[in-house]
């Protein structure tokens, strides 16, 4: 796109602020927001190109929602307007995490506080259950999707296994079977 | 040096979290084990809060890591390293965006990688349970002196499951009605004599 001037950086950047600004939970929370401030509002990406954009960021490395900005912004100005989109969705986490971290460590010893993350505790366990929930709806479809997840989790939980070596077994998996059935198909084709 | 690792750990981290946010628990927690950071508690506490404060998640871990471990310098090299990998990738596949999307290979990689996600998450999950329901780690915020069950929290974990299911808040109001579920329990019964 041309619009790439610095008047333009600065509103681009502006918008991701208010986004990263107002949204709780990130990733599937700040579509909605992104999508009534990016695609309706200003109409800077079609619907459709939205919906790619949060199709293929979930399958690339990296925060959802911070991808789903970049590609947006590089989409309206390039590499420097994916730059200006992650620094606005970025920057008020930066801000109001450091804020809140230096007021926790001042009460991280008062019991009551404790008591309060006790609770807190027991609910965030309620919201990754639903994650896990979402996830196996998504992913957990054959008896191989079962398998894998389940030696996974057996393997991190209990063998402490990396789980940076178990993404890389299943990418090396997933290319392999690849490989494996195109050769297949090569030769049904001779 | 020691922003220097926080960086470069950081890289590691957002480059192998495939699938957003809770993916990236079991990955910090490997991390902070390793490299001794800080208690698994610890960083639960961090995740209820992040949960709690606007923006992505994992930058709101990642930053609170980050700040614990080397200050206010220290978020900002927790946070520029978690999403490094980010701008490079997203970058490059902007790109190339038609045939990526398409591309076979891509496909059948993340047809395998899916369920292993949800087996890490799961992994998440227990740990948080576990710091959740046993009494055998000393929390962050509070010395657990009795080891065993910690019934008080699986109290409040029936009755915010009960209000989940019947009105679906929202994750924040969730949260906030989780702690003060957790002075009630912890702090106010033992006043009138009930203890768990």
């Amino acid at each position: 796109m041309e619009k790439k001037d610095l008047n333009f950086l600065l509103r681009l950047f502006l918008v991701f602020l208010k986004i990263g600004a107002f949204t709780f939970g990130g990733g599937f929370a700040m579509f909605p927001i992104i999508q009534r401030e990016i695609v309706e509002k200003r109409r800077w990406i079609t619907e459709e190109e939205f919906i790619d954009y949060i199709t293929v960021a979930q399958t690339l490395p990296g925060m959802i929602a911070g991808n789903v900005s970049i590609f947006v912004g590089n989409k309206i100005a390039g590499f420097a307007g994916s730059l200006a989109a992650l620094a606005g969705v970025v920057l008020p986490s930066l801000i109001i995490i450091i804020l809140v971290a230096s007021l926790l460590i001042q009460y991280k010893d008062n019991v009551w506080v404790g008591y309060a993350f006790e609770g807190a505790t027991a609910g965030v366990f309620i919201l990754i259950l639903m994650a896990v929930d979402t996830l196996r709806k998504k992913s957990l479809k054959n008896v191989a999707g079962w398998a894998v997840a389940v030696v996974s989790f057996i393997l991190v939980a209990f063998f402490k296994v990396n789980a940076i070596l178990v993404i890389i077994s299943c990418v090396l998996v997933g290319v392999a079977v690849h490989l494996f059935n195109a050769k297949k198909i090569n030769k049904t084709d001779k | 040096m020691q922003y220097l690792i926080l960086f470069l750990t950081f890289i590691k981290i957002g480059l192998f979290t495939i699938g957003g946010g809770y993916a990236m628990l079991p990955l910090i927690q490997q991390e902070i084990i390793n490299n001794n950071w800080m208690t698994l508690a610890e960083l639960h506490d961090f995740v209820a809060v992040s949960e709690m404060t606007p923006g992505p998640f994992a930058i709101n871990v990642s930053t609170f890591v980050g700040y614990n471990m080397g200050g206010i310098f220290g978020a900002v090299c927790a946070t520029l390293g978690v999403a490094m990998p980010s701008l490079i990738i997203v970058s490059i596949v902007a790109k190339l965006f038609s045939k990526y999307k398409e591309n076979k290979l891509v496909q059948s990689s993340l047809y395998w990688l899916r369920p292993a996600t949800c087996g890490l998450v799961m992994v998440a999950a227990f740990s948080i349970a576990r710091s959740a329901f046993t009494k055998l780690e000393v929390s962050g915020f509070v010395n657990i002196l009795k080891s065993g069950i910690n019934w008080g929290a699986i109290l409040i974990f029936a009755l915010v499951f009960l209000v989940n299911r019947r009105f679906k808040p929202h994750p924040v109001l969730l949260l906030a009605i989780s702690a003060v579920l957790g002075i009630g329990v912890f702090g106010l019964l033992p006043k009138i004599g009930i203890t768990f």
